[in-house]
């Protein structure tokens, strides 16, 4: 019976996921074991917890270890030290009973076989679940009509999409009504209108689920700004704030933000001369130029406003923003995420 | 209805994994040609090989079965080796690492989608190459021959699963290493042309080699 004894609404365990500083060393191939440059660390003393019935998200650039915590808790991958448990289970010590909980779908996944059918795909991996035949093919075609894939059914994989072969995943994914779900980048490489989908049956199946838990990674601010209920940013293997996303904008954003539109700004750097400036993003937007601005305090817009207006610059729209997601990253980081990923 | 566990979820998962080798010969028609006219065609080119060599008639029906028996060497060399190579490429030996099942299943419904293809290719070889060269075998101990057969497939699997280990660890390296073998061991089972006409000591050598 699924997760008995482990759910809180059996009366036991209340963290879905668990883990205790943990550590991953990987060792790069052909070095030498004691040379300090053949290590390289992943995860750096992760600890984290995350209760039952929660959509929690692991924000953070390529490389910042989010793939290696996920690969530790779906039980692929053995941690150089420190514990992880998912549903009460140690990952390491109980590993096939975890696996009988979980199950998991990764961006950019080309898993099954091209000749088969959608059905016949799915078909196939419920029998590793066990499934009866009767029992597969009727939730088969339930998952597909929810995710909009049931008129594919009889498709060729190799001839789907990329968003309609991911949302294939998510069907196979949620075949085995997995009590802790773990989605590693589900929306990377698709479109804005599958992303979008995708999104939507994520917050539908953890509403409609309640006591399941998801823990999904991105790199995309808005995904996990939409999504989650907790985030927690992770950077170079370690995780460096922790809290729901208006927690985390109110605290540790700083400051004040405003949006300027204003005539086309070739360099908008100099702004940051302005007394009380802190940061200043620029991007073309149709001829015109959109500042994104934080500031100390929101008095410092007089003194940007009429910096523009010392040169000559129209302004057009001046709006107080929120601090997002990506205002906390480089409040911490110091470095966009973007910027983060191309520096490697 | 509930999902089944044990020997059941065992059975489900080979069958389910056995599917798509079963259904992707039936599906791609391709493999008529490329698996059993091709090799056929080696096969009519060694028999002519032997022929010339003036070998018995009866070294007519051997070349032909050594044929057949070629396309379980290859299903195991390059099917099951490569295909667990593939299978990590594409995504899928992820999933089936941390599937409730285990790997056991997975593994033989693989091996058992294979085995039904190559048989399949393999009595189409010994068809088509009995009846191009008149050939008729007279099975006397169908007992032993099947136990035969049975002991050289799990034998074959088993070096398959070794070679399928190689390909996980050093992939396109190990790609190269199974090339490296394939040669010698066709040039070993005399499928080129008997082994003694190399000398007494070569054969003698062959003969002492499993």
């Amino acid at each position: 019976m699924r997760g008995e004894g482990t759910n809180p609404s059996y009366g036991m365990k209340d963290l879905a996921v668990e883990t205790k500083d943990l550590v991953r060393v990987y060792r790069r191939r052909g070095s030498s074991k004691n040379s300090q440059d053949s290590r390289i660390v992943a995860l750096d003393g992760v600890t984290l917890e995350i209760p039952y019935g929660e959509l929690f998200g692991l924000l953070g650039p390529n490389g910042a270890g989010k793939t290696t915590l996920i690969k530790i808790l779906v039980t692929l991958l053995l941690p150089t030290s420190g514990t992880a448990r998912v549903a009460g289970l140690d990952v390491v010590e109980q590993a096939h009973q975890v696996r009988e909980l979980i199950s998991m779908v990764s961006g950019g996944e080309h898993s099954g076989y091209g000749l088969l059918t959608v059905r016949e795909q799915l078909w196939m991996f419920s029998q590793f679940y066990g499934l009866p035949t009767r029992l597969a093919l009727a939730r088969i075609d339930e998952l597909l009509r929810i995710v909009g894939l049931y008129d594919e059914r009889n498709r060729r994989v190799s001839d789907l999409s990329t968003g309609m072969r991911q949302k294939m995943n998510l069907v196979r994914g949620l075949l085995s009504d997995p009590l802790v779900f773990f989605l590693d980048e589900p929306t990377v490489g698709l479109d804005v209108s599958a992303a979008r989908d995708i999104r939507a049956y994520i917050r539908e199946w953890i509403r409609e689920k309640p006591g399941r838990t998801i823990l999904l990674t991105t790199h995309y601010m808005h995904e996990a700004e939409e999504l989650c209920d907790r985030v927690a940013i992770i950077h170079k293997g370690r995780i460096i704030a922790s809290d729901t996303p208006s927690a985390l904008r109110r605290n540790a954003a700083g400051g004040s933000y405003f949006l300027l539109t204003t005539e086309h700004l070739p360099d908008g750097g100099w702004l940051k001369e302005v007394p009380g400036v802190r940061r200043v993003d620029t991007r073309a937007l149709d001829g015109r130029t959109e500042i994104r601005l934080q500031l100390a305090e929101d008095g410092v817009i007089a003194g940007v406003v009429k910096a523009l207006a010392d040169r000559d610059r129209k302004i057009y729209s001046l709006t107080k923003v929120e601090p997002s997601l990506e205002d906390v990253f480089i409040q911490i980081v110091g470095r966009r995420l973007e910027e983060v990923d191309e520096a490697g | 209805m509930r999902p089944g566990r044990g020997i059941v979820r065992f059975l489900r998962a080979m069958v389910g994994r056995s599917y798509p080798r079963i259904i992707g010969s039936n599906r791609d028609k391709s493999w008529l040609f490329y698996d059993t006219v091709l090799p056929l065609l080696g096969t009519i080119a060694f028999v002519y090989v032997y022929k010339t060599l003036g070998a018995p008639e009866r070294f007519v029906g051997y070349v032909i079965m050594g044929g057949a028996t070629t396309a379980f060497w290859m299903n195991v060399m390059w099917s099951m080796a490569a295909q667990f190579y593939w299978e990590k490429q594409g995504g899928n030996l992820e999933l089936y690492l941390m599937m409730p099942c285990g790997l056991t299943p997975i593994l033989l419904g693989m091996s058992l989608g294979g085995l039904v293809a190559t048989l399949l290719r393999a009595i189409l070889i010994v068809s088509l190459g009995s009846l191009l060269f008149h050939v008729s075998y007279t099975l006397r101990q169908i007992p032993l021959f099947l136990l035969i057969f049975a002991v050289t497939v799990v034998a074959l699997y088993g070096l398959g699963v070794v070679f399928a280990s190689l390909f996980l660890f050093w992939g396109r390296e190990a790609w190269h290493t199974v090339n490296l073998f394939m040669e010698p061991v066709f040039l070993a089972s005399g499928f080129y042309f008997p082994v003694r006409a190399l000398g007494f000591w070569v054969g003698w050598g062959r003969r002492s080699s499993p």
